[in-house]
């Protein structure tokens, strides 16, 4: 029985009556709808299968493993695959029995912007991006393909049931969360990547990837619940609360969903909702503001640097920084000089990395006592009938349904689709 | 503190990973990616100042380097800059193609005064050269927008191209002047506002109010 049956079989006995389950009923249902079209956990797009079970801690994607990958016609048809991370687009064609000559590869985004794979490139699941698919056709059909409407994202929000969640519980979740992918990414994972896969074509970047993309997803998140409420007052408490829970986020010490939700907040299909923000308190205003400049890049990201050095392990770094710096200590500086190794190069690239393993030297222990339920829940302890998203009596199902709504989250990543939103609410 | 320049202008350098667009801003602001100009707070190593008629610009440029795949963080640097170059390999067919998703990248997040130029890196290797000059025009001249090609290696058009950029920017923002003055004030009060816990402590040091 895979998650989604669980819950809506849960939710059915217990949730009856109640209008905010019922919806997220219907948004898991669509959830579980994916899943069975899709064969995979969609926030891992393209990689491993979800259990069978209940939620479970994310495990590394190691090289070889096999990861389901789903490959759809231009009708939206599909093949699921199961294929080792780093097949290429031609193992992946040559187990479809395609003839290479005849068919293509594409990547397809939520925009319906097109790229041609080439015949080389490998563990192409891993580089998607957000709402990002891959579509197999033949060189003419290649211009019309249409994005699935799975990849368009939800046309509904979500309120019903943030609303109900207290901004700790979504925090801590949203925290717990990026323990697990941050854990599960070994910090030579940076080096591959900014060295480029060309020089490390056996050592895939996945963790690493799925790290970047659930940022991105947090990011389109914020921005895709804000532009689809079209109530003004519940909108302005939606802000809010996401401005809460950037809060507690940053006393978690977690800079990646911090910042994550903050680029949803200034967004720009966010920052023009001029009526909305007026609403929010010039107290909490003055906070946002303050938050808003650790992401200015002036001064090479001085506010940030300024912020993260305060901090002491175990935190989240934000790893925009680290892989910036990588880059430019790898660019601009030469691994050989005559004829001896660059140490100091080599030296910098050490100490950004080991930045990144020091942060969690330590074991992250849960902020939120609600959080200790994530334990109970991996240890399957029996369940309490009792289902409410209250902060002081969430049973462990309660729990479950967050943590599942948390890491299963549908976004718009079209900014243009955000951005018409956002004008159809506030003209 | 005397000010060194008149005016501060951000640009951002935008273009698929691999067209050399480190190696530009390397070239053009004449520097070695010394160790303390990237680990140290408040050196900024991307910032040069230009004298374009006789105004003095303080150029900030931004590079989206290593963080390509954080498309929400790099499309807020959009928002941001005044001026943006983008780059394209002309070794390298599909760099060129995809100008036209970073074009509309920008027009979708980017204010309508931002002005672009158009660049074709790499310019020095001839025979590996798979898009010709006359291409890169053509798609320049269709998005109304200047072009150069450089090379970062033999130090061929790279300060014209960043000196165009400037110098379009300053005068489009010439009646708003007055406003870039504002935002740089912006930053020096957000700035303090960061500060608010250090606050307590700048009683003992209240001339600290400048970051440049």
């Amino acid at each position: 029985m895979c998650f989604g049956a669980f819950l809506k079989q849960k939710l059915a006995k217990q949730a009856k009556g109640h209008a905010h389950l019922s919806m997220l009923r219907r948004y898991i249902g669509a959830r579980r709808h994916l899943l069975l079209d899709n064969g995979h956990q969609p926030s891992i797009r393209g990689c491993h299968q979800l259990d069978q079970s209940l939620v479970r801690m994310s495990q590394p994607i190691r090289v070889k493993d096999k990861v389901l990958q789903k490959v759809f016609r231009h009708d939206h048809s599909f093949v699921s695959l199961r294929m080792p991370l780093n097949a290429s687009v031609e193992d992946v064609m040559a187990a479809m029995k395609i003839p290479a000559r005849d068919h293509i590869l594409v990547k397809v985004k939520s925009s319906g912007v097109r790229e041609q794979l080439k015949m080389d490139a490998r563990a192409t699941s891993s580089f998607l991006g957000l709402n990002e698919r891959i579509f197999l056709c033949t060189a003419d059909q290649a211009d019309k393909l249409t994005p699935l409407q799975e990849q368009l994202g939800p046309d509904m929000n979500t309120i019903y049931a943030l609303e109900n969640m207290s901004s700790k519980i979504i925090a801590a979740q949203l925290t717990s969360y990026d323990w697990e992918l941050f854990n599960a990414m070994h910090e030579t994972e940076l080096l591959y990547y900014v060295l480029g896969k060309k020089k490390f074509p056996n050592s895939p970047t996945a963790n690493l990837e799925r790290f970047i993309q659930r940022f991105n997803e947090v990011a389109y998140w914020v921005a895709t619940e804000l532009c689809l409420c079209a109530d003004q007052a519940k909108r302005a408490r939606l802000l809010k609360k996401f401005i809460t829970i950037a809060t507690i986020l940053y006393s978690h010490h977690n800079m990646n969903s911090f910042t994550a939700v903050m680029y949803g907040l200034t967004n720009s299909a966010v920052s023009r909702l001029h009526k909305t923000w007026k609403k929010v308190p010039n107290k909490m205003k003055k906070r946002f503001r303050r938050y808003e400049h650790m992401l200015d890049p002036f001064s090479n990201h001085e506010a940030m640097r300024q912020v993260v050095a305060k901090l002491s392990p175990p935190y989240i770094p934000y790893l925009p920084l680290i892989l910036k710096d990588l880059t430019f200590i790898h660019e601009g500086n030469k691994s050989y000089r005559n004829g001896l190794v660059n140490f100091e190069k080599m030296s910098m690239i050490a100490k950004n990395l080991r930045t990144v393993k020091d942060c969690r030297n330590q074991p992250y222990l849960p902020i939120s006592p609600q959080n200790n339920l994530m334990d109970k829940m991996f240890l399957k302890s029996p369940l309490k009938q009792k289902l409410t998203f209250s902060d002081q009596s969430l049973s462990v199902e309660g729990a479950q349904i967050i943590c599942l709504y948390i890491r299963n989250l549908k976004v718009i990543d079209d900014q243009r689709k955000l951005s018409q939103l956002s004008r159809n609410i506030e003209p | 503190m005397a000010k060194e320049y008149d005016v501060l202008l951000r640009l951002m350098l935008l273009g698929d990973s691999g067209v050399g667009k480190t190696c530009l801003l390397w070239r053009f602001t004449d520097g070695d990616f010394h160790p303390s100009h990237i680990s140290t707070i408040g050196i900024d190593f991307k910032m040069k100042t230009l004298d374009i008629d006789g105004t003095r610009v303080r150029v900030q440029i931004w590079d989206t380097a290593g963080q390509e795949r954080y498309q929400t963080v790099t499309k807020q640097y959009y928002r941001r800059a005044q001026g943006i170059l983008l780059v394209y390999d002309v070794t390298n067919e599909h760099s060129f193609q995809h100008i036209v998703k970073w074009a509309s990248d920008v027009d979708e997040c980017a204010p309508e005064q931002v002005m672009r130029i158009l660049v074709g890196n790499k310019c020095d290797e001839e025979e590996r050269r798979r898009v010709t000059t006359e291409q890169g025009d053509k798609l320049a001249k269709s998005y109304g927008m200047d072009f150069f090609e450089t090379s970062a290696f033999s130090n061929h058009n790279i300060k014209e191209s960043f000196s165009r950029l400037t110098e379009m920017a300053l005068h489009a923002n010439r009646k708003k002047l007055d406003g870039l003055w504002l935002s740089i004030n912006d930053d020096l009060s957000t700035e303090d506002l960061l500060q608010e816990e250090a606050d307590r402590k700048v009683e003992e040091n209240p001339e600290r109010t400048c970051v440049c």
